[in-house]
């Protein structure tokens, strides 16, 4: 039956070429707004998270109580809280360099590793140096910066400026810059940070690194046993709020996707049903001749199926092509830049997603054409 | 058993009712009929007669309101649809007046497709045998063609052809010859006559033409849903005698063409007429006037 299926659909697919090209287009481009916009909020999610998870290298942060810093004494305690593998200390504040607004951030030599992902120029600095800094690309590229410039900068509430040699550019993956009010970042030495805030012996924040498998939880509840004033947060649960954000975005763009999936679900089965119309006489003599009402409800379905898949692969094709466009729009938008996370398991999403759009709209058609009587090849004549 | 086997068709007070409103029309009444293997049986009558629905119950395509079709010696009546597909696939073939071929298809495809729904043949198999028989119709030379590209009587014969895929118990066939010029009909009920008597193929032929009759094995007629051996009387003639009410037709004859005369002068009288529309009412007129004079004669 199978063969029998196979031409009937093949034949009729050549012979109604406008109305198949139309039915395909309505799947095609309905896939590719879904398959676009499922790339783009894969991406956006696999970034925002990457973004985070570098952006905190910590799995728990501890900052001081309300307006005040954290003072550094208390950093020796966290260190001897089990499972607490590594406190990273930082300064965090804003400042000025050559007019633009720059991130600055305080951290030790060793800690360098947490901050910065790799080097373009130069390197880092050692814990001995003095009024160097590793400055973010981006303001380098900008500016005109290279490694052994000397360039000043003005903390946001200091009253001097400061001149430091340029030791290292580095490359920040996170460009943490394109998220709102974030600057480019410029690294210096924790003390030369201290000194320029006039905060020697505080840090703005500290980051506890924790051993593989420790619960975060029990490390929070110990910190605030000790520090009960002071702010915590958890990396998952940022992480959990930004993946919300990411699935409320996701849920909007999916909303309007169905809108062109909807489409290409009515062009399909109205194809399909007036293709049971037209064939009606023909599903009659087949019946006639022996048919089961299944042989004739497969012969629709597979004709939906071609136009699923053709529609399905040019879909998933066009959806990628949108999805670099939609890359480039955002960006254009000042939206932060996202890498496009172009995976098999989103295009297979995709291409089921077509089948299934097809073969479910033929599904009422088919049953409205297997159950066309036998006896209407007569009543015809 | 064996008398059964012998039976290639065999219909038991078969009644068939239709619910019309209120009303129940009995189309079959009664009807018993034995169709042996062999048999080349033609069944007459006119219009309404119910030699349509009778195939159609013959043919398990509908069911009767009661009694029993037994094909093949096999109680069909009792079968779930799916079950009849399959029955009817393998022990009941169709020949319809429109040819009914598959339009998508070629010829040898057309032949195939109730050797592959009967599921005993693969395509090879289907193939090859679908070449034999549109050998045996004489249309090997058009296996390629589709139906389009084939005359009406080619087209007949191709639907022969598949009536015999699957070696059927019976063929049943509507009006064969009903669409075809007189050189294919003729051609057409030659072929039907050679399958029977050198195959021994059982045909069952509806139809209203007086010639095919001449054919058959056995004729029997149908009218008002009953079935006759020997022709009922009046079943073809034309009744057109002293019932006809010919004053009350010659008065709806002045009324249509009063009706279209006084249509005509508004037209005129609008402006709108042409010289030849002015000749046509002149030419009503004076049709009204010798309706009227030969209404008068007949009154006399």
């Amino acid at each position: 039956m199978l063969w029998i299926s196979l031409k009937f659909a093949l034949r009729d697919f050549k012979l109604r070429k406008f109305a198949s090209a139309l039915t395909i287009i309505a799947i095609m481009s309905g896939l590719a707004a879904f398959t676009a916009l499922r790339i783009a909020s894969v991406s956006m999610e696999v970034t925002a998270k990457y973004m985070v998870e570098r952006a905190l290298a910590g799995e728990v942060i501890v900052y001081g109580d309300g307006l005040l810093d954290l003072s550094e004494l208390a950093l020796p305690d966290f260190e001897r809280i089990p499972g607490v593998k590594r406190v990273v200390p930082l300064v965090i504040t804003l400042g000025y360099m050559r007019g633009s607004m720059v991130l600055i951030v305080g951290a030790k030599a060793s800690d360098l590793q947490f901050v910065v992902e790799n080097y373009v120029a130069g390197g880092g600095f050692n814990a001995s140096d003095e009024g160097v800094a590793v400055l973010d690309q981006v303001i380098t590229r900008d500016k005109n910066i290279g490694v052994g410039d000397i360039v000043l900068l003005k903390p946001q509430a200091a009253k001097a400026a400061y001149p430091l040699r340029v030791v290292g550019v580095a490359y920040v993956s996170l460009e943490i810059q394109g998220m709102g009010s974030a600057a480019p970042y410029v690294i210096v030495p924790l003390r030369e940070a201290q000194h320029m805030m006039e905060k020697e012996g505080y840090v703005t924040l500290a980051m506890l690194v924790l051993d593989k498998g420790v619960d975060p939880e029990r490390v929070v509840e110990m910190v605030r046993g000790e520090y009960p004033n002071a702010k915590i947060f958890k990396r998952e649960d940022i992480l959990k709020v930004v993946t919300k954000v990411v699935s409320l975005i996701d849920t909007l763009l999916l909303a309007v996707t169905f809108i062109g999936l909807a489409v290409a679900i009515m062009g399909t089965a109205n194809t399909i049903m007036s293709n049971v119309r037209e064939h009606s006489r023909e599903i009659a003599i087949l019946r006639a001749l022996g048919a089961k009402g299944s042989h004739v409800a497969l012969i629709f379905i597979l004709e939906s199926l071609f136009y699923g898949v053709i529609g399905g692969i040019l879909g998933v094709g066009l959806g990628v092509l949108g999805a670099f466009s939609s890359k480039d729009l955002i960006r254009e938008m000042g939206m932060p830049a996202f890498r496009l996370q172009i995976e098999w398991g989103t295009l297979l999403v995709s291409f089921a997603v077509a089948v299934l759009v097809s073969v479910g709209s033929s599904i009422y058609p088919s049953i409205r054409a297997s159950r066309i009587s036998p006896v209407r090849v007569m009543k015809n004549e | 058993m064996s008398e059964g086997r012998e039976e290639a068709l065999k219909l038991v007070n078969i009644t068939k009712a239709y619910q019309m409103g209120e009303q129940t029309i009995e189309v079959l009444k009664n009807v018993n009929l034995t169709v042996k293997r062999g048999e080349l049986l033609v069944v007459m009558g006119p219009s309404g007669s119910g030699k349509s629905t009778l195939l159609n119950i013959a043919g398990t395509l509908d069911r009767p309101t009661s009694g029993k079709v037994y094909i093949g010696g096999v109680d069909v009546t009792g079968m779930s649809e799916e079950e009849l597909s399959i029955f009817r696939c393998r022990h009941i073939g169709f020949v319809f007046q429109s040819y009914n071929l598959l339009r998508n298809f070629t010829a040898r495809e057309n032949v195939m497709i109730p050797m592959l729904l009967s599921g005993i043949y693969n395509v090879e198999e289907a193939r090859e045998r679908a070449e034999t028989l549109l050998s045996i119709v004489g249309l090997e030379e058009h296996a390629e063609k589709f139906p389009s590209q084939l005359s009406g009587g080619q087209q007949q014969r191709v639907a022969i052809a598949r009536a015999l895929a699957n070696d059927p118990d019976v063929i049943l066939m509507d009006e064969p010859t009903g669409n075809l010029d007189v050189r294919s009909a003729s051609n057409v009920a030659a072929l039907i006559v050679w399958l029977n008597r050198v195959f021994g193929q059982t045909f069952i032929v509806v139809t209203h033409n007086p010639e095919l009759a001449k054919i058959s094995t056995r004729t029997i007629y149908i009218a008002g849903g009953r079935l006759y051996s020997e022709p009922p009387s009046g079943l073809l003639s034309v009744k057109i005698g002293n019932e006809v009410d010919s004053l009350r037709l010659r008065n709806a004859q002045i009324k249509l063409l009063q009706v279209k005369a006084k249509s005509l002068l508004r037209l005129i009288k609008s402006g709108a007429a042409t010289p030849q529309i002015e000749r046509e009412v002149e030419e009503i007129e004076k049709r009204i006037a010798d309706i009227a004079k030969l209404i008068e004669k007949e009154s006399r």
